[in-house]
């Protein structure tokens, strides 16, 4: 897998849209953003005044806090995914939120949310967010009841051999010793980091 | 856009504008860029902190009001929430680690409680608020939270109590008739 740990990611001339209704949260990444070059950052209090930007602007990459709209956040994002006619369904979108229980991870990846950034964030965290993003792109899939990046990150090999993706790779592991972890217990370990 | 259909579902190769232009050459080393946002938080500190010195004393003062227990007290812990909601999501990014924790602690120990139906435990609140008012004054003020290990480690207990408490409305609300009249 590339690293990227030490990857500059260039923000000149691209468009950010942060959807927070906490002003002063806003400006936070507003500035860490601005530190890293982004030269255009719109922000939208509500999902109506984010449906405008979107409508009047180009935008690039969508900051969204699910706590939007007495938290509609996720549906929001839910709604521009599932809309094969937006011309941003595609667009990477981050959920940054304070809230990282369990269960609202669990809604961020759920709905279409490209990775998420837990609150107070450094300008550390998001930057390597961003760089994740930019360089290990992911396919998009659509099934009847999703649309959005790949839940499956890439593995490098599973025991036996099997193989979930036609590019998954082989690795050297050691031999089964007791029963594969739960779906469940697997999420539990996914934890977004500060 | 490249697509690749399987019957049950379709995978669509994307190449975003984001990606190709944050790929592209002439970006500011990682660690230029870092320390120019942390510059940037420096520049805005004064702003946010007003901010959440203001959004304290409206958390204290929530709290201090719902020790009354009076016909209001859903008034002031909805007011507390309001104030904690905020201040947790700025207080950490500028240096107020400690009133950062106290009010993400209480935003669990409210959406907890709200969750299971339970009443809000009035011991846990005033515990908080005990801790904010400390967190308050000269000597913790912007003091961090690693260096307070015993108070945190304190606050975080009482957190886990409610947790247990909601747990257990939670399994009680679930149990058959026959279970409660037992």
């Amino acid at each position: 897998m590339l690293d990227t740990r030490n990857a500059a990611i260039n923000l000149a001339g691209l468009s950010f849209l942060l959807v927070d209704p906490n002003p002063h949260a806003s400006t936070i990444v507003h500035g860490i953003l601005r530190g890293f070059g982004a030269t255009r950052v719109v922000e939208a209090r509500t999902p109506d005044h984010a449906i405008q930007v979107l409508t009047d602007q180009k935008i690039d990459m969508m900051l969204v806090d699910p706590s939007l709209a007495n938290g509609r956040g996720l549906a929001f994002i839910r709604s521009i995914r599932k809309d094969p006619n937006n011309p941003f369904r595609t667009m990477p979108i981050l959920v940054v939120t304070a809230d990282t229980r369990t269960s609202t991870i669990k809604a961020a990846r759920d709905c279409g949310a490209n990775m998420v950034v837990a609150k107070p964030m450094s300008p550390a965290s998001l930057y390597e967010r961003l760089s994740w993003v930019a360089f290990h792109p992911r396919n998009f899939v659509e099934t009847a009841t999703y649309f959005g990046p790949d839940r499956r990150f890439k593995i490098e090999g599973l025991p036996g051999g099997v193989g979930r993706r036609a590019g998954d790779g082989q690795v050297a592991i050691a031999e089964e010793e007791g029963p594969a972890m739960s779906q469940n217990e697997i999420d539990s370990l996914l934890q977004t980091a500060r | 856009m490249k697509a690749v259909s399987n019957g049950t579902h379709r995978e669509i190769e994307v190449d975003d504008d984001f990606g190709r232009q944050a790929r592209s050459p002439g970006a500011l080393p990682r660690d230029d860029a870092i320390e120019r946002a942390h510059a940037e938080l420096t520049r805005l500190k004064p702003q946010l902190e007003e901010h959440v010195k203001l959004q304290c004393q409206q958390l204290e003062a929530a709290l201090l009001a719902a020790r009354a227990r009076d016909e209001k007290h859903l008034v002031h812990i909805a007011d507390a929430y309001a104030a904690s909601l905020s201040i947790r999501d700025i207080a950490d990014s500028i240096g107020h680690s400690l009133v950062g924790f106290i009010a993400a602690n209480l935003c669990t120990i409210i959406e907890t409680a709200d969750a299971a139906h339970m009443d809000y435990p009035a011991a846990v609140i005033d515990c908080h608020c005990d801790a904010l008012r400390l967190a308050l004054s000269p000597p913790y003020l912007g003091k961090p939270l690693r260096e307070l290990p015993e108070l945190s480690a304190g606050l975080s207990q009482t957190v886990r109590i409610t947790k247990a408490m909601a747990e257990r409305v939670a399994a009680a609300a679930a149990a058959p008739p026959a279970a409660k009249a037992s």
